[in-house]
């Protein structure tokens, strides 16, 4: 006996049949569609993580640097300093050579308006400080301070914990850690270790215990072997002493003054802008310190 | 047994077609109208992080060469982006950012309002205390995207706001 197949009405599909395709078809859409919401919802969330983690490196970037202008590292309790006190959060602050700026860090919840529209929570870190300029090339310490959010989406309790060594005023030794919640749940960590300062005498001009009051500008820290000199920067000769280590120390970058390249500078003389010093073993700047040769 | 369920075998009859037709030219007509608006928001999108990535091309040119870098948007000219060439130390040309040009011209009727002008310093932070945005718009799409430099970081967000919304701020969950 041979198969034959059953004989199909001649007008078509049924109902039935056309039903049964349909709810196949419908099931076979849905579970597609699943899919592609999924794969869509992973690819916004991993390009989201993406953001987070580029806003921490530049963010870790503009620290990076403002360590490196900073001449020393400290934490305050009371607030982010001067214009920005009305943001009582404990912060660590950055100052720069003699004291000319401050740029505190903190974190703090964001309020609910931030959080409405403008910024992520839980929490916000916060900066306050001059702003940059192109015109002054750099922070532009005429300038107002300004509050700014620094970054969005720290996790509130631990998000951001600042060590610094304390009462070393030569030191910037620092470890500045951010902890930032991604779209996924996951935490996003970073560790910023400051460097202690490439000049380690440098320091010794922010420490607010110490004087150099004039006319001498020899400076209260000075020991029997070691005297200390700052000098302003109007027209003023320095005189050391001969059998002791005189360092002088310059606020500035060595870049900043007016150092005449016809001059020999040695122990016995030289001239740095307005400042004639004598006697002098070491010259100390922001940048570098400069060991005077024998002449 | 009715005949009326029963199908002519010679085919459709011309007002079943032009019912047919015309059912399917008002819901094509539907569809297109928001079709259009939807790819006019998407290339809104892609504008937006266009800009965005030149931002911050024009942020780590100025830390990388230690110079000032000035963008200047145009809107209406075909370009609507190029460095400053009015600047004499700039160290932003427009051959040496990624593209001269973004992906939308003022053909697709994109308007940019806000901030045109981004200074960057050698620290490659931006110049200025305050953050500045930037609000890209079309007439096609209610939505207009903001891209928001945040000050003195740079960080570039994208966001949206809905233009037929009086007073509305830009959300930055949205970019």
């Amino acid at each position: 006996m041979s198969f034959r197949p059953k004989a199909r009405p001649k007008d078509g599909f049924n109902l039935i049949e056309l039903l049964l395709t349909l709810s196949v078809l419908g099931v076979v859409l849905a579970g597609l569609s699943r899919i592609m919401i999924a794969e869509n919802k992973l690819s916004l969330q991993t390009s989201r993580d993406l953001a987070i983690r580029d806003a921490l490196n530049q963010n870790n970037q503009l620290l990076r640097s403002e360590i490196a202008l900073s001449s020393r590292i400290t934490t305050s309790t009371a607030g982010l300093s001067n214009t920005c006190n009305s943001d009582p959060i404990p912060s660590v602050v950055l100052v720069g050579p003699g004291d000319a700026w401050r740029i505190s860090y903190g974190i703090r919840n964001a309020t609910d308006t931030e959080k409405s529209s403008e910024w992520f929570g839980p929490a916000l870190l916060i900066r306050c400080g001059k702003p940059y300029s192109a015109s002054a090339g750099g922070i532009d310490v005429l300038q107002t301070e300004t509050k700014t959010v620094a970054l969005d989406r720290l996790v509130s309790s631990t998000g951001f914990s600042a060590t610094v060594a304390a009462g070393n005023y030569a030191s910037k030794n620092a470890s500045i850690t951010l902890n930032l919640l991604s779209d996924s749940g996951k935490t996003i960590s970073t560790t910023l270790q400051a460097g202690i300062a490439g000049n380690q005498l440098y320091g010794t001009l922010e420490n607010p215990t110490v004087t150099c009051s004039s006319p001498s500008y020899l400076c209260s820290d000075s020991t029997d072997d070691i005297d200390n000199y700052r000098p302003p920067e109007t027209t003023t000769t320095i005189t050391g002493s001969t059998s002791k280590e005189v360092v002088v120390f310059f606020p500035k970058k060595t870049s900043e003054y007016s150092i005449s390249s016809n001059q020999t500078c040695n122990t016995s003389q030289c001239v740095i802008g307005n400042v004639t010093i004598k006697n002098a073993s070491l010259l100390v700047f922001a940048d570098k310190e400069w060991r005077l040769p024998s002449p | 047994m009715s005949k009326a369920t029963q199908h002519d075998p010679s085919g459709f009859t011309l007002t079943e077609v032009m019912v047919v037709v015309a059912i399917m030219a008002v819901v094509m007509a539907m569809t297109l109208a928001s079709f259009r608006s939807y790819l006019q928001e998407q290339r809104l999108r892609l504008t937006a992080n266009e800009l965005a990535n030149l931002l911050g091309a024009g942020q780590s040119i100025a830390a990388k060469k230690s110079g000032t870098c000035k963008i200047t948007l145009q809107s209406g000219t075909g370009a609507i982006f190029g460095a400053d060439s009015s600047l004499s130390n700039n160290v932003c040309t427009n051959s040496n950012l990624a593209r001269a040009n973004l992906y939308l011209t003022a053909s697709t009727n994109l308007s940019v309002s806000g901030r045109t002008t981004y200074t960057y310093t050698k620290f490659g932070t931006l110049d200025g205390g305050s953050s500045l945005t930037t609000f890209l718009s079309s007439t096609s799409t209610p939505w207009v995207w903001c891209i928001n430099v945040s000050s003195p970081t740079g960080l570039v967000r994208i966001g949206t706001k809905d233009s037929s919304v009086s007073n509305a701020s830009c959300n930055y969950r949205r970019g």
